[in-house]
């Protein structure tokens, strides 16, 4: 790590995030914060393995990116491979695969929100640690610790109906999907949903009181201007097949492009200190071209939602700011809950639907094009599988674009904006560290997706001086 | 007697598998008790599973343990209690002691619990289990079904 002339921490792992990454603030020689960088140090390797499989394997192999959002890479896989048969799936199937990905944004979310970020905003950025976590939740605000166990367990039982497991589930296929829906699992489904919206409706009255009251600080931490992308169908809120969509920081529809088109659109940045690229907006070009992704970034980039609970939220979350377009980083909670509840109400959409008890699931065929692009919306933002084959199916080529990093940018700069405001000189609280590591929970980012974590580290705070030399180690076990 | 067997591991990292081979032959012996028994195979424990075990009278959580960190014996049987202590830094790493105290914290019921835990002697990628490690299994169900006859779990 390159250290000319400064003090260094270094906040290793961070925590309460799914995967690990790695935190370092370079500070001057009086004490002020020079930069911060937020690095991701292991390195994944998907897209190389692949080479040589079948591409029908894909969406078999590639859900083992994550055990969180399986879901997401084993849709994209899929559609990237009904883009190599050259099919377009029935009904039934498409509508089943939203089923599952509904599933799967609110096991998701609600992991994020209740577990992993509420412990902060309801014990604050300087409680204890021990405390500071879903155990606390549960000791403190047991039916909010309660709510999100629900959620997550509401969201692992759909996926694990379709596709037999609740971690890595085995339900697409190329051309369709591989069973039905049986109408008693559907009514099941079904039954739990007015509880689990109450829930909801709890835990968003929370988060808003808790931005209402604590405004200064939300329109501070971490905000940055940028563009956001996320996928559209006329104009709402799309999570599972629409065209993609860039947005202003002012509002202004930059682009918006069909996702076989995302290569002339998003190019790739890459940094030497970090396995991690940096997306950006290839006609505005790096770093100029960034923009953010995930529940915010999918927020903002829309008109409008399609569900009418969702829709009237949004319209609530707008008014936060004077033309509709929230910048603030800790608001992505707010957008986050906001999408559990779109999900809900699009879950009640489909299984209300008679094709989702269909039986017409798969378009049988050979390779059509050498080429197939899957897009969807994972829970952390824009997903992109493209893969090249020989014409037998062979994988020549991988490209995984995956949600994470397409907010690389915009969380390397909340980090060091956060850094700024609450470190000076190396006595660094414990505080101020978590409140690092919050800017990066807020994107929920999932490292094990983007690069490879192995094991368990320590949490390592190092301070060097201007000579490089270590004058200061805290390891939280 | 109703008991859940929730064998906790990676089966793809050699023994750290052994709770997914441990469990259902632990539930077997259980219904070969006359009791019944789900088997329950996880990576690791959710907190989502906190509010499923006051449906039980018994858990059992088998799982691999690092060696020469037990008894020994190269297994180990013990009756758990719920503990919040958080072990390591997120819930990839909490153990059983763990979620009992989020299922207590949650209002629900804790049934008497028991961690049966094997020693490992690879970790390594790969399945199956190593010839040691099923030796010290087999030893671990043996004593797991002598732990049941004497009523313990009653």
């Amino acid at each position: 790590m390159e250290n000319t002339k400064k003090n260094t921490i270094v906040v290793n792992p961070v925590t309460r995030i799914e995967g690990h990454g790695k935190i370092t603030v370079d500070l001057t020689d009086d004490g002020a914060v020079d930069r911060a960088r937020f690095h991701v140090t292991q390195y994944r390797g998907f897209e190389i393995f692949s080479k040589g499989r079948d591409f029908r394997e894909m969406p078999v192999i590639t859900p083992r990116i994550c055990g969180i959002c399986p879901v997401s890479h084993h849709l994209a896989s899929a559609k990237a491979c009904d883009a190599i048969l050259g099919v377009t799936i029935t009904p039934t199937a498409a509508k089943l695969r939203e089923v599952m990905h509904m599933g799967q944004f609110i096991q998701s979310h609600a992991l994020s929100f209740f577990h992993l970020s509420s412990p902060d905003l309801l014990f604050g950025f300087d409680a204890d640690p021990a405390i500071r976590n879903v155990a606390g939740l549960a000791q403190e605000y047991p039916d909010l610790a309660m709510a999100g166990i629900g959620m997550r367990k509401y969201g692992q039982e759909i996926i694990k109906t379709l596709g037999g497991k609740k971690i890595h589930p085995w339900h697409s296929i190329p051309g369709g999907v591989n069973r039905s829906l049986r109408p008693e699992e559907r009514d099941g489904m079904l039954a739990a949903l007015p509880k689990l919206k109450e829930d909801l409706r709890k835990a968003l009255d929370l988060v808003k009181n808790y931005l209402a009251e604590n405004a200064e600080l939300a329109a501070r931490f971490a905000t940055i201007e940028t563009s956001y992308l996320g996928l559209v169908k006329d104009g709402n809120l799309e999570l599972y097949d629409g065209r993609i969509r860039l947005k202003s920081p002012r509002g202004r529809i930059t682009d918006e492009f069909d996702d076989s088109e995302y290569c002339t659109h998003i190019g790739e940045h890459v940094e030497e200190w970090s396995y991690l690229k940096f997306p950006f907006y290839r006609p505005l070009g790096f770093p100029q071209g960034s923009y953010r992704v995930g529940p915010l970034g999918r927020i903002n980039a829309c008109d409008d939602i399609s569900t009418p609970e969702a829709s009237a939220e949004l319209a609530a979350f707008r008014k936060s700011t004077d033309d509709g377009m929230v910048h603030y980083t800790l608001y992505y909670h707010y957008a986050r809950l906001i999408e559990i509840l779109y999900s809900m109400e699009r879950l009640e959409e489909l299984l209300n639907d008679p094709d989702v008890l269909g039986s017409d699931l798969r378009i049988t065929g050979n390779v059509t094009n050498r080429e197939g692009i899957g897009v969807v919306e994972a829970p952390r933002g824009t997903l992109i599988h493209h893969y090249m084959v020989d014409d037998k199916g062979a994988i020549e080529r991988v490209n995984l674009i995956v949600a994470t990093g397409h907010n690389n940018y915009a969380m390397n700069r909340g980090v060091e904006q956060v850094a700024r405001d609450y470190i000076t000189g190396p006595d660094v609280k414990e505080g101020a560290l978590n409140r690092m590591e919050h800017v990066i929970r807020c994107y929920d980012p999932c490292l094990s997706c983007s690069t490879h974590a192995v094991g368990k580290m320590p949490l390592k705070l190092e301070v060097r001086n201007s000579r490089g030399d270590v004058v200061r180690t805290v390891i939280k076990e | 007697m109703r008991a859940l067997v929730c064998g906790c591991g990676n089966p793809f990292r050699t023994d750290d598998g052994v709770g997914h081979l441990l469990a259902p032959a632990a539930a077997e012996m259980i219904v070969s008790l006359g009791g019944e028994a789900e088997v329950r195979l996880e990576h690791q424990l959710l907190p989502e599973m906190a509010e499923e075990f006051g449906q039980y009278d018994l858990l059992v959580f088998a799982d691999a343990r690092v060696p020469g960190t037990g008894s020994g014996k190269g297994y180990d049987i013990r009756e758990i209690s719920p503990d919040p202590a958080f072990e390591g830094l997120n819930i990839h790493s909490v153990g059983p002691e763990w979620i009992l105290a989020l299922a207590a914290r949650i209002g629900g019921k804790v049934p008497r619990s028991v961690l049966v835990s094997v020693e490992g002697e690879s970790f390594d990628f790969g399945e199956g289990l190593t010839a040691e490690c099923n030796e010290r299994m087999n030893s671990a169900l043996a004593a797991f079904e002598e732990w049941m006859r004497a009523g313990k779990s009653k």
